[in-house]
């Protein structure tokens, strides 16, 4: 128990070095940091954060959700469309209510995987195509807009960092904590280790796997309302969703999270968003073919599965 | 136990991502204290042949202005919290002017009002932005749709099936493209679009649907969103050679095709979209930082080009070096200066003169 706990530790650790330098380095290159620049960085990590840490938990449960990128595109649009104009309270209302639908869909995803008992990558990758065609239908074209107040109080102001890093930690307390130590936190490492010792042990597969599809959903559902309060506008495109997918994928699993399930964290997850924030954006400032960071985090990402797993396979032998 | 643990792992993280953010304030590299402008670019969309000409259009004239000291250039596939990251990061580096090509019409507007409220000036190329006090600079879009529509009824002689190849659903120029395609063809009550499909402005998908859709009889006429050569080459293997009239851009390809088969009875429709609307952009930067009174609106007017009326004008958009898809429109009047060779240098000014080509 203690050396596994030491690895995770480590492996959160060596995300941090990381990012330390690539941000360093970033950061060297800029002719100011202040506050403003601060933001900037937490700007263009937040939503891609919050997804790979909903990503994360589905994935650490032995699923894996190809449509939480649509689930959150969805969330942006419903919000850009119905939250543009309205008072303060209408749209904190509106929010709660976007978010109880995040969930819904989360949840109704889970059901029709443990239902039709069809593999989860099959399930997700149909549900994307409905989950954007429904955006496009609620907003066809990029446009919408939110109260100001509130988009203020979730990603800043000039330059205040503080809101957009409190809407990135606070779901990790609120939410990943309280699950961690809850029972359905230890079924989601059971049926993400092996799922029939999981069921012969008691544990309700079905009914775990639809919460952690909920909760993965309603991470996705807080990444759309992120997004609708950076941008102010909702946008429909197919292309946004699958890379957002995708880059959820590359986060969770840089994070520290087992493709092959059962193990991982969340503090991970939001720590590799850096990673795979700075790496282009470095490159960019180099005049580096953009292209290039897409190769470098994808050989990243199979390089940490490919380690990860001999790592994990000696584990298991000793 | 566990609980402590891992609270303790989260408060690290966060403790360490603000100390990253915070301690390093203050890291300082004085710039060049030059007297002349910082140009940056933000380009959502990379390896697409028509943005790097844009691209380069912009280094060039900079270039050749005299008055621009460097041009950053953001250019990366991204979604709009990554364009609005990059617009971020140019104000960071303290430029003069941001020239965007916005994936968006709307979703970077947070950001490019910070440029706006930092003394920036901003600049949309090619794609409308609805921020306030920006400049537009790009081909008018319902005019393009028109002008292709017009001429297309034309050699349809007003009667036929049309296959109608959009962009993309929701894209502004598709939107604006299909309002000024409309609005011609309903004037024509024996013109029928019998087809609508969507390219996605791929070659690979455009030429797909072709190859899918054309057959023989079925239509009268093509219109495209540019993604104009490979439904010319669907019909030498669907139609057996009977070619029916496309409308395109002045992609390099197909402005040969429209030459060298109109002996053989292909009639192209040619209505350019300069990718050197680009260069356009950057004279109107240099124009509003001189002081000069610049239109919210500067729109090129696309005119639809055949063989039968344009024939020199046509044979000199062709450039046999350049790749199929190039944009063949190498100098807008009033507005670019540089010749087509400086064009495909590409250098910008902070670029060295002897090694960049």
């Amino acid at each position: 128990m203690n050396s596994i706990k030491l690895k995770r530790q480590s492996w959160n650790i060596g995300i941090i070095l990381i990012a330390l330098f690539l941000g360093s380095w970033q950061v060297s290159r800029l002719p100011v940091f202040g506050s403003y620049e601060a933001r900037t960085f937490l700007l263009g990590i937040l939503p891609i954060a919050l997804l790979s840490m909903g990503q994360a938990i589905i994935i650490i449960g032995g699923g894996i959700n190809l449509a939480i990128g649509a689930e959150s595109v969805l969330i942006n649009c419903l919000a850009a469309r119905f939250m543009v104009d309205k008072s303060f309270t209408v749209a904190v209302a509106l929010t709660i209510f976007f978010l109880l639908i995040s969930v819904l869909v989360g949840a109704l995803t889970g059901l029709i995987i443990s239902k039709s008992k069809i593999a989860d990558i099959i399930v997700t990758l149909a549900t994307s195509f409905i989950l954007i065609g429904l955006a496009m239908y609620i907003q066809p074209s990029p446009g919408g807009g939110m109260n100001l107040t509130l988009a203020h109080l979730i990603s800043g102001k000039d330059s205040a960092f503080l809101p957009p890093l409190i809407t990135l930690i606070l779901p990790l307390i609120v939410i990943w904590l309280p699950l961690y130590r809850s029972r359905t936190g230890i079924a989601m490492f059971a049926i993400g280790s092996n799922k029939d010792s999981a069921f012969l042990s008691g544990v309700n597969v079905d009914r775990t796997r639809i919460k952690l599809y909920a909760i993965g959903g309603l991470f996705a559902g807080i990444s759309g309302i992120a997004l609708t309060a950076i941008t102010l506008s909702g946008s429909p495109f197919a292309s946004i969703s699958n890379t957002a997918t995708l880059n959820s994928v590359a986060g969770a699993v840089l994070g520290g999270v087992a493709l092959s399930g059962g193990v991982g964290g969340l503090t991970g997850p939001a720590l590799a968003a850096l990673i795979l924030y700075f790496i282009p954006t470095i490159l960019l400032n180099y005049g580096i073919d953009p292209a290039y960071s897409q190769i470098i985090t994808g050989a990243l990402t199979i390089f940490v599965v490919l380690v990860g797993g001999l790592i994990r396979n000696r584990g298991k032998k000793k | 136990m566990k609980l402590s643990n891992k609270r303790s792992t989260a408060i690290f993280a966060a403790v360490s991502v603000v100390s990253l953010m915070v301690t390093m304030a203050g890291v300082v590299t004085p710039a060049n204290a030059a007297a002349t402008y910082k140009i940056g670019v933000s380009n959502n969309w990379a390896g697409n042949a028509w943005r790097e000409e844009m691209v380069c259009a912009i280094k060039a004239e900079a270039t050749l202005s005299g008055k621009v000291a460097k041009v950053t250039v953001l250019s990366r596939n991204t979604d709009s919290a990554g364009q609005s990251a990059d617009v971020r990061s140019l104000i960071t580096q303290g430029v003069n002017a941001i020239i965007i090509n916005s994936g968006d019409s709307s979703a970077n507007n947070p950001a490019i009002a910070e440029a706006v409220a930092a003394g920036i000036k901003v600049i949309a190329v090619d794609n409308s932005i609805t921020a306030p006090n920006t400049t537009l600079v790009s081909n008018d879009q319902v005019a393009y749709g028109a002008a292709g529509a017009e001429a297309l009824a034309k050699a349809m002689n007003y009667k036929g099936n049309i296959l109608y190849m959009r962009g993309i659903s929701g894209a502004g120029a598709d939107t604006d493209r299909n309002t000024g395609f409309r609005s011609v063809i309903k004037k024509y009550p024996n013109l029928h679009v019998t087809k609508e499909v969507f390219t996605g402005w791929d070659w690979t998908k455009g030429g797909q649907l072709a190859n899918q859709l054309l057959a023989p009889g079925k239509f009268q006429g093509v219109w495209t969103s540019g993604i104009d050569y490979p439904v010319v080459q669907a019909m030498q293997t669907r139609l057996k050679g009977k070619y029916i009239p496309v409308v395109g851009a002045d992609n390099n390809k197909f402005v040969g095709m429209t030459a060298s088969l109109a002996s053989k009875g292909f009639v192209g429709i040619i209505v350019p979209n300069p990718a050197i609307v680009g260069g356009a952009a950057l004279k109107v930067a240099i124009d509003a930082l001189d002081g000069k009174s610049v239109a919210a609106k500067n729109l090129l007017h696309p005119v639809a080009l055949t063989y039968a009326k344009n024939k020199a004008l046509i044979d000199s958009l062709y450039f046999a070096a350049q790749d199929a898809n190039f944009s063949s429109t190498v100098a807008l009047k009033g507005y670019t200066t540089f010749t087509p060779a400086q064009l495909f240098r590409c250098r910008a000014p902070q670029d060295d003169p002897e090694t960049t080509s």
